[in-house]
């Protein structure tokens, strides 16, 4: 896969997660689900590119751990969004739409 | 914070990742084998999912920014562990290394000290060298009318300083005399440079002519034990009474590199009828910039000055030109005179430690091959090839770092060694070569730049041949073997090539070196003890009077066989000149009217063992009385006369004219690089000059007669101060040292060089033998003879060091002539050098090929084939 191609689908994998995790705690492997579900009818995202990606925006300081019990009983890590987080994602949806509008006033411009 | 905790955490942080991902793989299970999957299944399409666990994890890891930190430190802990367990490997490679890195610190604090270090003052970059030029070339120094009207006229300096020479005077202190370095100052010396006493006070306005002196801290503590009541004290310099008014602060050694002068004497010490002598320039000045100007406007400033100095001289303008130069670093002869060889010895020490960087080099190639299996282990574990590269390159910075500590020890002990040399050169020399803050980050900065630099293709070379080897035993040595031999056969072309450049230069010094000192140089310097005199008071030398006498006294000494005294010493490097000779049909120009000359007394040809060629020396008969006669060498006798005799001639000299009555063969006087200079010779008894050396030839060894000498002045004129006992050859010594320092230090470092490259090409040699033992094994056993592997073993070598020698010799031609100002009588390019340079290295690279070679002949191919 060449390099920008590359950039471009991490950016929007992060923003995904971001958005996954907006929705409240939630722990890698219900992450993956979410994933699975969306890129069902869009893209594919190799579930081997999750957990970088989530130790990335950690490291980011856009989400933070948490050790908690889960749905089962064991206990799992559980990703949340900082504030820091949380500015990240508005300024990617921000940055996201203004980019899908003006690539939709091109193809329609095209028509 | 957070990050760094994490790093101090490591072990939590990968738990935490291992129980993440463990927990992920079993709730993927659990899912699976509810939608109907068997165990089995759900296991296996779980980890596929998720793609390598190891793999996986890594990644996860070094996507934190502390990563690189943490991976950094178990970099180490393993390099640390790799090389505790080769000691072997890691002792020869930390020595390489050292002797490298010691090297390049040792010359590189020579060079600091001299060349780049700037002056112990406030403000060193607004201070600049006022150097002077006559017709000849460049002086340096001036007279102190020149001072005086330059520190009076000028309007772009805010101050201007003139210092003397360094010279010893005797000191008396209570009743004890003792001898010290002086420096004679003016007054504005220590507030232009802006140096503050730590005792007493430094010189104001109005001590000019006052007999005061400021002393270092050295001397007050050597001398005067740090007593604070040495202010105000009297103390004795050379016959006056000087109080000294302060002591200078401890790192202040003075305004030029290289002296260290104990007593700071204002003007006062230079008698007012000597300071101002027409043509006698012995003060160096410096300026202080006034805010905002440049060297340059200065010069535009001075410009308008140099007539009115040109006018004061009633030499007819001895001083042509004045040029302002950067004087952060202060004046110094020192760094004049070794600017050339510190920079030439500076890159031969660079090559040195490349050479040592691609034994290394080699050494790492060797290890990386059998390390394979190692590498290929920690691939399949999932390690990235940039962690193997980084991994492999941390050991050898590692590698490097020790060596680089150890040659900071050996630079230490070189240095002291280094000085020694240094100061061969004819004077003391006194240099702070205590470490600072450069050399250490130069020994630092060299040091991981020469891991990097032998580690680097090693290891990327190693990463990418492991890669696929896997685990397979029989497969580990086969896979890119070509490669790897390739690199490590480039390596030893390379430094055969270096050594070769580094030899050729060795050997071109060394020549110079020989020639210099068996050139003919004009007269007989062994045994003669030459013995320089001034009158009481240190500056004011003794004239002819009185010591026709002392001769007499002299020669009568038992050992002693003819003695004479002279203006300028023999090869001390005074030299003087005379302008305004005029031979009757000869153009009236400036220039050949010119010529060095010397005043001398009777017999001093015999003295000096310069031959007469045609008429006589001077003798006592040519004293006042009679007409003054001259005694041409050979040059200046052909360039007037040409193939007629010049005794008999006369010429004109300051209205009198002399008489020649000899021609001598020429002399190298002052320059032993120079010859066929122009050389007059006056009687020094017809012109009651000033005599500054005794010179006595000796049928004995010279310096057993000092004693006898020094008594026998005593007696006779006890006003008479003895400065210098030396001889000739001594001195002879001295105006080479700077050559023979170089030629040594050149010599030495192509020997060492030579060392490694032994050592390199034995060990290709010894790894290509024990990895085509098989190899050698079955040509035996097909009926190749011993001669036959000798060839195979020795021609790889030969081929290897004739690669290395073609373009080395290549190397050699390009760069040996940035030698040439170091040369002598050898040409950069000298046919005789290259030849031995080459046979030189032929000759090591068979010595290196012979233990290899023998082992090869001895392989039993029964058992190198039961080996396989």
């Amino acid at each position: 896969m060449d390099k920008d191609k590359k950039e471009f689908l991490k950016g929007t994998l992060d923003m995904l997660i971001l958005k996954i995790v907006a929705f409240g705690p939630i722990h890698g492997y219900a992450i993956s689900q979410r994933m699975k579900e969306i890129s069902k009818d869009f893209f594919q995202v190799h579930q081997g590119s999750l957990y970088p990606a989530l130790h990335r925006l950690e490291d980011r300081g856009w989400l933070e751990p948490e050790w908690k019990e889960s749905e089962t009983g064991r206990e799992a890590k559980f990703y949340k969004l900082t504030r820091k987080g949380r500015k990240q994602l508005e300024n990617e949806v921000e940055s996201w739409a203004r980019m899908s509008d003006a690539v939709k006033t091109i193809l329609r411009a095209v028509e | 914070m957070r990050r760094l905790r994490r790093l101090f955490h490591k072990q939590t942080a990968e738990k935490q990742l291992d129980a993440e991902l463990r927990y992920h793989v079993e709730r993927q299970i659990a899912d699976y084998v509810a939608a109907g999957m068997s165990l089995q299944e759900a296991g296996r399409r779980a980890r596929m999912e998720l793609g390598g666990i190891e793999h996986l994890k890594e990644e996860s890891r070094e996507a934190r920014s502390m990563y690189f930190v943490e991976g950094l430190l178990q970099d180490l802990r393993f390099g640390v562990r790799m090389l505790w367990k080769n000691p072997g490997f890691t002792a020869v490679a930390v020595l390489t290394l050292a002797l490298g890195i010691g090297a390049n610190t040792a010359i590189f604090s020579l060079l600091d000290a001299i060349l780049l270090r700037t002056l112990p003052v406030s403000h060193p970059e607004s201070l600049v060298v006022l150097a002077s030029y006559s017709r000849d070339g460049r002086v340096g120094d001036f007279g102190y009318s020149d001072y005086q009207v330059l520190r009076d006229g000028n309007r772009a300096f805010s101050g201007m300083l003139a210092a003397s020479n360094q010279a010893q005077i005797e000191v008396g202190i209570d009743a004890e005399t003792d001898v010290a370095i002086r420096k004679i100052v003016s007054c504005d010396y220590f507030s232009v440079l802006g140096v503050q006493p730590i005792l007493g006070r430094m010189f104001g306005d109005e001590d000019e002519n006052v007999p005061v002196a400021v002393i270092s801290f050295g001397y007050w503590k050597r001398s005067f034990a740090g007593s604070a009541s040495v202010v105000g004290k009297q103390i004795d310099l050379d016959g006056s009474a000087f109080t000294i008014v302060g002591v200078a602060s401890p790192d202040f050694f003075g305004e030029t590199v290289g002296d260290a002068p104990d007593i700071w004497a204002t003007m006062s010490l230079m008698p007012a009828s000597r300071r101002s002598l027409p043509g006698y320039t012995w003060l160096n000045l410096m300026g202080r910039l006034k805010p905002g100007l440049r060297a340059q406007q200065a010069s535009q400033d001075l410009s308008v000055l140099e007539a009115q100095i040109g006018n004061s001289d009633s030499r007819g303008g001895f001083i042509q030109r004045i040029a302002v130069e950067s004087g952060d670093r202060g004046g110094s002869g020192l760094r004049d005179s070794f600017s050339a060889p510190l920079n030439i010895l500076m890159a031969v020490v660079a090559v040195v430690l490349l050479i040592a960087c691609a034994n290394l080099a080699s050494l790492q190639l060797a290890r990386a091959t059998t390390r394979q299996r190692e590498i290929a282990t920690r691939l399949a574990l999932g390690a990235g090839h940039g962690r193997i590269v980084r991994q492999l390159v941390t050991e050898s910075v590692l590698l490097s770092l020790m060596g680089g500590m150890v040659g900071f020890v050996f630079s230490i002990w070189t240095e002291r060694f280094l000085l020694g040399l240094v100061a061969g050169v004819g004077r003391a020399i006194t240099l702070d070569l205590h470490p600072d803050v450069h050399v250490l980050g130069f020994t630092g900065l060299i040091s991981v730049a020469t891991g990097v630099v032998f580690g680097l293709a090693p290891a990327l070379q190693a990463a990418r041949q492991s890669h696929g080897v896997g685990l397979n035993p029989n497969l580990s040595f086969q896979a890119g073997r070509r490669r790897l031999l390739n690199l490590k056969d480039g390596l030893v072309v390379m430094q055969v090539a270096l050594s070769v450049v580094l030899v050729v230069a060795g050997g071109l010094l060394i020549r110079t070196m020989q020639n210099l000192r068996t050139q003919d140089i004009g007269f007989h310097a062994a045994n003669v003890l030459s013995v320089q005199v001034s009158s009481d008071r240190g500056h004011e030398p003794p004239t002819v009077s009185n010591l026709v006498q002392l001769l007499q006294r002299l020669e009568a000494i038992p050992g002693v066989q003819v003695g004479s005294f002279s203006f300028s010493p023999t090869l001390s490097g005074a030299g003087s000149g005379v302008e305004g000779l005029k031979f009757e049909g000869h153009p009236q120009t400036a220039e050949s009217q010119r010529a060095q000359a010397n005043w001398v007394g009777p017999d001093y040809f015999q003295t000096a063992g310069i031959p007469i060629i045609e008429g006589r020396e001077f003798s006592t008969a040519d004293n006042a009385n009679t007409q003054k006669s001259a005694i041409l060498n050979l040059t200046m006798a052909r360039h007037y006369f040409g193939d007629r005799s010049a005794v008999g001639k006369r010429f004109e000299f300051n209205k009198v004219q002399y008489t020649i009555i000899g021609v001598a063969k020429d002399a190298k006087y002052v320059d032993l690089r120079k010859s066929n200079v122009p050389f007059v010779y006056f009687a020094a008894m017809q012109n009651n000059s000033e005599i500054h050396s005794l010179e006595l030839r000796t049928t004995s060894a010279p310096l057993a007669l000092a004693g006898a000498v020094k008594d026998a002045i005593r007696e006779v004129d006890p006003q008479l101060r003895i400065r210098e006992v030396t001889t000739l050859e001594k001195r002879m010594d001295q105006k080479l040292a700077k050559e023979s320092l170089v030629a040594d230090l050149a010599g030495f470092f192509s020997g060492l060089t030579l060392l490694l490259v032994f050592v390199g090409i034995y060990g290709t040699l010894a790894y290509m033998v024990a990895r085509r033992t098989n190899e050698i094994g079955i040509r035996m056993a097909l009926g190749a003879r011993k001669s036959d592997v000798l060839q195979l073993v020795v021609g790889q070598g030969l081929a290897l060091a004739l690669a290395g020698l073609a373009v080395g010799i290549v190397g050699a031609l390009g760069l040996t002539r940035f030698l040439t100002s170091l040369l002598y009588g050898v040409k950069p390019s000298d046919a005789i050098t290259l030849a031995a340079a080459s046979v030189t290295l032929i000759g090591v690279t068979l010595l290196a090929s012979y233990v290899p070679a023998r082992r090869a002949m001895k392989v039993d191919p029964m058992v190198a084939l039961r080996y396989e």
